[in-house]
């Protein structure tokens, strides 16, 4: 059974340039223990998907269609209900953890907080469970790290620390938002395997949202690839990336790699005023006229006019 | 091989900092390289290695504690008034191009902004303004627009037309394409190519992002902690780092090829501060293959053959 079920989610802002169609009809399934990631470009919708499920969205955003996660429609949830799940069956971490760490508070607070707020429990047993996370997240000399300040972490630890706060009441579904995009190669690494070693040791599932391809193909199993607000292709990792369908994953994979440049051509359209029938093709290079006109359905994992025939 | 652009030597940069007790960050701690005409030459490494310190003291932006540049044969660092003259044939490509150009002008005004200052508009703005848009694929609607009405990658391409406004024949790049999407990334880096094909500039590339890198320069030198580990052929070093730094850089990088997966070496550990960096080799705390001389002696950068370059005592 899918633990996470979104289906048909529309998220609209009007603002004075027009309506923006943030999310367009995104279908996604998350399966129990499985993990999917949702590439695509920046502006392409894929943190609106992950603020939809988390119901984190600005107040102006006009959302419709169905969140289902473990048999509740999380957008019909009372603002309570939905405080239960957020943080202890739904945990997210974000790109920059120094803007989600309170700086006057030290990073073992922080972490002891969680702890306090899910499962009441004393300061003293909140902050041994801390000192405990943090040596699971491989912070070194965590009784000395518990009580020193977001500033004097770096920013692969404090990348830790939000891991630490994110799994502290063992969540179902960790939701990353680019939570490696910022840090170096070699620190981006560590994290790497560690939230991989976490999410199989303790089944969680996870959703990574990130423009780096090759992170995606790294660390999940399914990947979803986003473009203007819609899911043009899902599918396996293994298979997806090898043998891409759609026109806008192959020439992704292909803009920079070792066989060269090879850039797409235009940029990505305003979300106000995206183009008619299929969203990619002012750029694709296999346009036909079928492609301005109809938009594309979703087939066999992939939206394109190309694939519906075959 | 074309003429010597650039010559640095033995290059250092020491920011001060503390007010009761002095203490240096070594930002460059004695760099030395040569970038010839028409070449590519980057520089590899992570934040705070002293990468961009490097650009900026080649141009002089920032000036350096010691060492010597020198532009064509000239010492730049010896110039005072001539530098003025000198510096429309070395110019630079910033990463921010939000960050660079001034919000309150307009495209026209930021695309002759170089030739009004040194004095060459001799009304022949507007045409230049043209010419330079058409050579970034931008279109003249642009001209009278502000920078916040452009998308990032067009930012980037003005940036880059100021760059080339008084046709250099040396550019620093720093992170031209980090900021933008994929997407938009290999079209900049594209664009850096074909302009370089027909004006024969020498780059310096400065980028952490090894790929790109890959693809952008002949010759590369790998920075840690304001050293260069290692300096040879793009291919060579690619095909057979010899450092243990560059080994494990190289394979840090995600790919979506699974094959190209199996070796990854992990590293320990995070960059030290340069304010006191570590004794002997600067790497062998995180260092996989550290042996007891590399805590104590500081290895010399070496030729190891043919021009690849490498700082290590175990360098086979």
């Amino acid at each position: 059974m899918d633990l996470l079920q979104i289906s048909n989610l529309y998220v609209n802002f009007t603002t004075k340039a027009g309506v923006v169609r943030a999310s367009d009809g995104v279908n996604l399934e998350i399966k129990q223990g499985e993990s999917l990631c949702l590439v695509g470009e920046s502006g392409c919708g894929k943190t609106i998907v992950a603020l939809g499920i988390m119901r984190l969205l600005p107040q102006n955003a006009q959302i419709s269609g169905k969140i289902w996660f473990k048999g509740k429609e999380l957008l019909s949830l009372g603002k309570e209900e939905m405080r239960r799940i957020r943080g202890r069956e739904i945990a997210m971490i974000f790109e920059q953890p120094a803007t989600c760490l309170d700086p006057v508070f030290t990073v073992g607070d922080q972490i002891a907080e969680a702890m306090r707020v899910h499962e009441r429990c004393s300061g003293k047993e909140s902050k041994e469970k801390a000192i405990d996370l943090m040596e699971m997240v491989e912070i070194p000399s965590p009784q000395k790290r518990f009580k020193q300040y977001p500033h004097e972490f770096s920013g692969g630890m404090q990348q830790r620390a939000m891991i630490a706060i994110a799994l502290s009441y063992n969540p179902s579904l960790l939701i990353a938002d680019e939570p490696m995009t910022f840090l170096d190669v070699t620190i981006q690494a560590q994290i790497m395997e560690l939230l991989k070693d976490l999410v199989s040791k303790f089944r969680t599932s996870l959703l990574l949202i990130t423009h780096d391809l090759g992170v995606a193909a790294e660390m999940c199993d399914g990947v979803a690839v986003m473009y203007a607000g819609e899911i043009v292709e899902k599918g396996r990792v293994s298979e997806v990336f090898k043998y891409p369908k759609h026109p806008y994953t192959k020439a992704l994979l292909g803009a920079i790699s070792n066989d060269g440049l090879k850039p797409i051509k235009g940029s990505v359209p305003e979300l106000t005023s995206l183009p008619s029938g299929c969203k990619f093709h002012p750029r694709c290079p296999l346009v036909r006229d079928v492609c301005r006109e109809a938009r594309p359905e979703m087939k066999n994992g992939v939206r394109c006019h190309l694939w519906e025939k075959s | 091989m074309g003429e010597k652009l650039i010559e640095v030597k033995n290059l250092k940069k020491y920011f001060s900092s503390g007010i009761f007790r002095k203490s240096y960050v070594k930002a460059v701690d004695g760099v030395s390289f040569e970038i010839r005409k028409g070449e590519t030459f980057a520089l590899v490494g992570e934040s705070g290695c002293g990468k961009s310190t490097v650009g900026r003291c080649t141009l002089r932006l920032v000036e350096p504690t010691s060492g010597e540049v020198y532009f064509k044969g000239i010492d730049i660092l010896g110039l005072n008034r001539e530098l003025r003259d000198l510096r429309r044939k070395m110019q630079i490509i910033f990463q921010d191009a939000d960050g660079s150009l001034n919000p309150r002008m307009r495209i026209l005004e930021l695309l002759v902004e170089p030739l009004r200052v040194h004095g060459l508009l001799n009304g022949r703005g507007m045409a230049e303004a043209l010419r330079l848009l058409e050579l970034v694929n931008l279109t003249p609607d642009l001209l009278g627009r502000y920078p916040h009405e452009l998308s990032g990658g067009q930012r980037q391409r003005v940036g880059i037309a100021r760059a080339i406004t008084l046709n250099p024949e040396f550019i620093v790049a720093d992170e031209p394409a980090a900021s933008l999407d994929l997407s938009v990334q290999a079209q900049m880096l594209d664009l850096m190519k074909r302009l370089q094909g027909e004006f024969g500039m020498g780059y310096l590339f400065i980028s952490h992002n090894v790929n790109i890198v890959r693809l952008m320069a002949e010759r590369i030198a790998v920075m840690y902690l304001g050293k260069f580990v290692e300096v040879g052929d793009t291919r060579k070093i690619f095909n057979g780092a010899a450092h243990p730094y560059t080994q494990a850089l190289l394979s840090a990088v995600p790919t979506t090829d699974p094959s190209a997966r199996q070796n990854r070496i992990v590293l320990e550990g995070e960059i030290p501060s340069p304010i006191n960096p570590p004794s002997g080799c600067r790497f062998h705390p995180r260092c996989p293959e550290a042996k007891a001389v590399c805590s104590e002696v500081e290895p010399a950068l070496q030729d190891t053959g043919s021009g690849h370059l490498v700082a290590c005592h175990f360098a086979s």
